[in-house]
């Protein structure tokens, strides 16, 4: 089981009590990788939401079907950090793709259904972590745009 | 004043109920622009949320040190959707540009302070607020990642390959003098890549130049000088500068 010691540590779910933190514990699931595995595709309709619990997760950018391309990566995650916020966010469809990245990795995974619902039961649960995911989903609106700026070119200019 | 009417169709306060738009009907304030009119710049301090009320707001990347144009709208705002969601992610910078795109643009602002201070009295309200919130910003992150990938009018596409190797011989001076040709050009039908390396390291700095449905030509040895010679004889001449295509 996870602890809630490693929740607590868990940005989206700072300033949660420990009901609140006992209730989440309750819908993990742990889920393992190898490197250069598939965690979820973009396109795809999420079913759950992720945390890193162990080792290294790329989130990339496919621009067709084929083998994730490192030059594709957009952000890559470590222990603690969440990803597939699209899961809690309508139209809910991931947008990046998510491998491992590390020789193994080790995630925590919760599964979209069942944490909503945890927010319409305690509105102010869903409030204090939809205020986090937010900032996860600006984020990540912030690295894609470093990407789109160095695939346009503008990152030469901006140097200057 | 927009009105609750008005509030009820907005996007981010979908799902509200009456007593819950009255509270925001209270803190919203009311702002006139007109054509051109900069709302805020990237880069400024993210404190409220606006909401469209009449007319449209475009999204633009700017780049430094030049005048703002349409061919960089990222996304328009339309009436009834809103803006500023930089204001409750951090560095609290907004990510963009914002500029009214019709001759007048009517928009109520509302700051984060009131809303945070209306949340923790109604957590339902303000899940409501975050999750309406982190759909806009998903759909912009949509169109962001289409605005990347589709150019419209794009006819022509010029790609710098700027792995290492192609850096260390000279790829981003390459790229920096496409660029400014360009903008001397104003062509807006010009998309710009950049892409790994094609395996000939020898032959670097290259470049690919797609025109229309014609055969992609790569060039060789590029430097800031033929990039600008393949462009003004090339692109706008419509002649391949033979002299420096990679041959087989």
């Amino acid at each position: 089981m996870i602890s809630l010691d490693f929740l607590e540590e868990i940005d989206a779910f700072a300033d949660l009590d420990d009901s609140q933190l006992t209730a989440i514990q309750n819908c993990c699931e742990v889920a393992e990788f190898k490197r250069g595995e598939k965690i979820f595709a973009a396109g795809k309709i999420p079913e759950y939401f992720w945390i890193v619990q162990a080792g290294q997760v790329n989130l990339t950018w496919d621009m067709a079907e084929g083998p994730a391309l490192p030059e594709n990566t957009i952000t890559t995650l470590s222990e603690g950090m969440p990803f597939g916020w699209s899961s809690l966010v309508p139209p809910y469809k991931y947008h990046l793709s998510a491998h491992c990245a590390s020789r193994r990795c080790k995630t925590v995974r919760i599964p979209r259904g069942r944490l909503l619902k945890l927010f319409e039961d305690d509105a102010q649960l869903g409030y204090k972590v939809m205020s986090r995911v937010m900032v996860v989903v600006g984020q990540r609106f912030h690295q894609l745009q470093d990407e789109v700026a160095r695939r346009r070119g503008h990152d030469i200019i901006n140097r200057w | 004043m927009g009105g609750l009417a008005f509030l009820k169709k907005v996007d981010i306060f979908k799902g509200l109920n009456q007593k819950q738009l009255n509270a925001v009907n209270k803190m919203a304030r009311e702002k006139q622009y007109l054509y051109g009119d900069r709302l805020f710049a990237e880069g400024e301090n993210a404190d409220r949320i606006w909401l469209v009320i009449d007319g449209k707001v475009d999204l633009r990347f700017d780049l430094p040190g030049r005048t703002t144009s349409e061919e960089n709208t990222v996304f328009s705002i339309a009436e009834c959707e809103t803006l500023g969601w930089s204001s409750f992610v951090p560095p609290f910078k907004y990510a963009l540009s914002a500029y009214s795109a019709t001759k007048s643009c009517k928009v109520l602002q509302i700051t984060k302070e009131h809303l945070l201070e209306y949340f923790e009295k109604d957590p339902r309200m303000g899940l409501m607020f975050m999750t309406n919130m982190a759909a806009i910003a998903s759909r912009h992150f949509d169109q962001l990642q289409e605005s990347a990938t589709v150019s419209p009018v794009a006819k022509v596409k010029i790609t710098v390959h700027m792995s290492t190797c192609g850096i260390a011989a000279g790829a981003r001076q390459v790229m920096s003098a496409l660029m400014e040709e360009i903008s001397r050009s104003d062509r807006q039908d010009v998309e710009v890549a950049s892409a790994p390396c094609i395996g000939q390291c020898k032959s670097e700095p290259n470049i690919t130049v797609e025109i229309g449905g014609s055969e992609p030509v790569i060039y060789q040895k590029m430097t800031p000088d033929r990039m600008r010679q393949v462009f003004k004889k090339h692109i706008q001449g419509g002649k391949i500068q033979k002299d420096f295509v990679l041959s087989d």
